[in-house]
């Protein structure tokens, strides 16, 4: 009796448990149905619901989710987000909710570029727009698009890198994972500066460190091993390398002679420009990224915007001379 | 006699409790969100359990041996870009890329059949093992990239359908039959829950034990393949990092259905509804726009109080 008594309590606990995991949703979605009903009576003044699928809660993304949240509560929108986690099977599923939801718009931040494809045919179908954010798409055909300019910023940076040790010398790249749009043009503009430097600057070495500071770390105490004194600059597509092969090139005592540059501009790497560390680093502003999307979606929905075309949000270079600006407004305590 | 019906009334409970609970999240959704009880959207969920539910049901038979199944993600990820890689290069007919990919699941599983049988090696560390090669070989095929621009036909896998119903529910329906036969009416099932329920009484009693335990993970193995297909014709692409975690969310199924991680006991038809009760709650959760943060919580109560019921059970 006794055990019976003890799988009934589990029983009411784990439904008590999946009750509480939807009533937190049951306010936000009757608020929402009454939302829907009002849109549809004034269908041109704002209330449209947006849905959106991020590929993963990043720092990067958690900051652009902000600005998109913003954007939306000043447009008067409804916003659904959803966090596919890395999976994009699971994206494709929430593709499909969306579309069942009756959402009027959805904001994709790709996890992959060629995986969410076919959401692009399924938003036609259900005659439901779409909108790219942060993450190209692989497809021929035009596209909304709101997102970096990766190619500038692996401009940006190699030519900075290539500045810094006087327009000759060895330098080293620490790619994304390969494939990805943010490394595939990154890549692009890393080497459209190199082409310039034909014969006076050699690129020793490329390879993925996966974003990561650790694969980052051990992928440059090698090339330090193998090159020994040889690398002049390292060209890290994102912070988060950049500061792996800062942690190395100090571990071997060598940062003085190594000049480093990143993308993103993420906490860690605007303090690490501040220390003089890191020479510089492209700034993508992910909350006006959210914006912009957000804003896009609203230009979509409204009829001002028809042309399906790719924007790119402006990419500032970071120095000691501004990083103030950042580390004292979004990056402040 | 009172002893026996007890029992039977607890078994009673514990086996249509799943369904009940199914059913009623299904009813509590409904009424919350008006989106949930439509057609499109139990389509979705159907199609959406799909992938998963082949994994569990290869899973499930693992675990009736007392084995378990760590590689099957990177298997699924491995078979598929294997599917991705021929359709690509090759102008073999679907149904030739469709068995390469099977057989690609099944080597695999095989790999792991004969360590966990023949050498004796823990499930836990042999799958672990193949876990991370078939990921590895996955990113030296590929070079890390996504292989995509699939034929037209290879997709409609993914999305296409019979009679209204989804093409990937149609197969989870087919290997979910296929695998209830050999469960319930071949010998190999008996076997299977022999082996599990205690291995040397199996031996003794002349049972090829070895070789039952080999089969299961190749079994599991032919699962990630059909579900590689499914998945890869799903994203319209091959991707190396394709199935990360999946092995999760199947063992979740499995366990979730009733399956004891002991071995020897457990039903097909529960991990079934194991990964309808996963896809609804990920679903309903969606629909309602719960972050996906609290959705994590959920699904990790919900395990647990299914694992708290079984060792109830063993008690």
């Amino acid at each position: 009796m006794k055990k019976r008594l003890l799988s009934m309590i589990l029983v009411l606990a784990m439904a008590a448990s999946m009750l509480m995991g939807c009533t937190t949703g049951t306010e936000s979605s009757s608020e929402g149905s009454e939302k829907t009903e009002e849109k549809a009576e004034k269908k041109d003044g704002g209330g449209y619901t947006i849905g959106c699928t991020v590929y993963y809660m990043t720092e990067f993304i958690t900051l652009m989710v902000d600005g998109m949240e913003k954007k939306a509560k000043e447009l008067g929108c409804d916003l659904v987000m959803l966090d596919a986690q890395n999976d994009a099977q699971n994206q494709i599923t929430q593709v499909e909710n969306l579309i069942a939801q009756k959402v009027d718009i959805i904001v994709v931040a790709a996890v992959d570029s060629d995986a969410i494809v076919p959401a692009i045919e399924m938003c036609e179908e259900a005659n439901i727009p779409l909108v790219g954010v942060n993450m190209l798409i692989n497809t021929d055909q035009p596209y909304h698009y709101v997102g970096p300019d990766d190619v500038l910023a692996g401009e940006l940076e190699m030519q900075h890198a290539i500045d810094e040790i006087g327009g000759k010398g060895n330098v080293v790249i620490l790619e994304g994972p390969i494939g990805q749009s943010a490394q595939i043009q990154r890549l692009e503009g890393n080497m459209n500066v190199l082409k310039k430097y034909e014969g006076k600057v050699e690129l020793l070495a490329q390879q993925t460190a996966n974003w990561s500071r650790e694969e980052a770390l051990s992928l440059v105490e090698n090339w330090i091993e193998t090159f020994g004194g040889k690398i002049n600059a390292v060209v890290a597509q994102n912070d988060e390398m950049a500061l792996g092969a800062i942690q190395a090139l100090e571990a071997a005592g060598v940062k003085d002679k190594v000049v480093v540059t990143a993308v993103d501009a993420i906490k860690d790497g605007c303090n690490a420009v501040k220390e003089g560390k890191l020479l510089g680093t492209v700034y993508q502003d992910a909350a006006l990224e959210g914006q912009e999307a957000v804003q896009k979606a609203y230009d979509v929905l409204e009829g001002t915007v028809t042309e399906k075309k790719l924007d790119y949000i402006d990419m500032p270079w970071i120095t000691t001379e501004n990083v103030d600006d950042l580390l004292t407004t979004i990056y402040a305590e | 006699m009172g002893e026996k019906a007890r029992g039977f009334d607890k078994k009673w409970i514990q086996t249509y409790m799943l369904i009940f609970i199914v059913i009623g999240l299904g009813v509590i959704l409904s009424f919350i969100s008006s989106n949930f009880l439509t057609v499109t959207n139990l389509l979705n969920v159907v199609r959406q359990i799909a992938v998963n539910g082949i994994l569990a049901i290869g899973m499930t038979i693992v675990c009736l041996t007392g084995g378990i199944d760590l590689s099957v993600g990177s298997i699924v990820a491995f078979s598929g870009i294997i599917a991705a890689g021929l359709l690509r290069d090759t102008s073999y007919p679907i149904i030739v890329v469709v068995l390469a990919a099977i057989a690609v699941g099944a080597v695999c599983g095989l790999y792991n059949g004969y360590f966990v049988a023949y050498w004796n090696a823990a499930p836990f560390v042999v799958t672990l093992s193949m876990m991370t090669i078939a990921r590895g070989m996955t990113y030296v095929y590929s070079d890390g990239r996504p292989i995509s621009n699939l034929r037209t036909e290879f997709l409609t896998i993914g999305k296409g359908s019979i009679a209204g119903i989804p093409i990937p529910t149609l197969i989870l329906a087919v290997v979910f039959i296929l695998g209830s036969i050999m469960l319930t009416k071949l010998k190999f099932g008996r076997y299977v829950y022999a082996v599990g329920g205690n291995e040397n009484a199996a031996m003794v009693s002349g049972i090829n034990v070895k070789r039952i335990k080999m089969m299961v993970y190749v079994l599991s193995g032919i699962a990630c393949g059909i579900a590689a297909i499914i998945l890869t014709a799903r994203v319209s692409a091959g991707l190396p990092q394709a199935g990360e975690s999946y092995e999760l969310d199947a063992i979740a199924a499995t366990v979730i259905g009733g399956t004891s991680l002991s071995g020897g006991r457990g039903r097909l038809w529960g991990t079934i509804v194991g990964a309808i009760l996963l896809g609804i709650v990920n679903n309903g959760l969606d629909l309602l726009n719960v972050s996906s943060f609290y959705q994590q919580i959920v699904k990790g109560l919900i395990i647990l109080g299914a694992i708290l019921i079984d060792s109830k059970r063993n008690n």
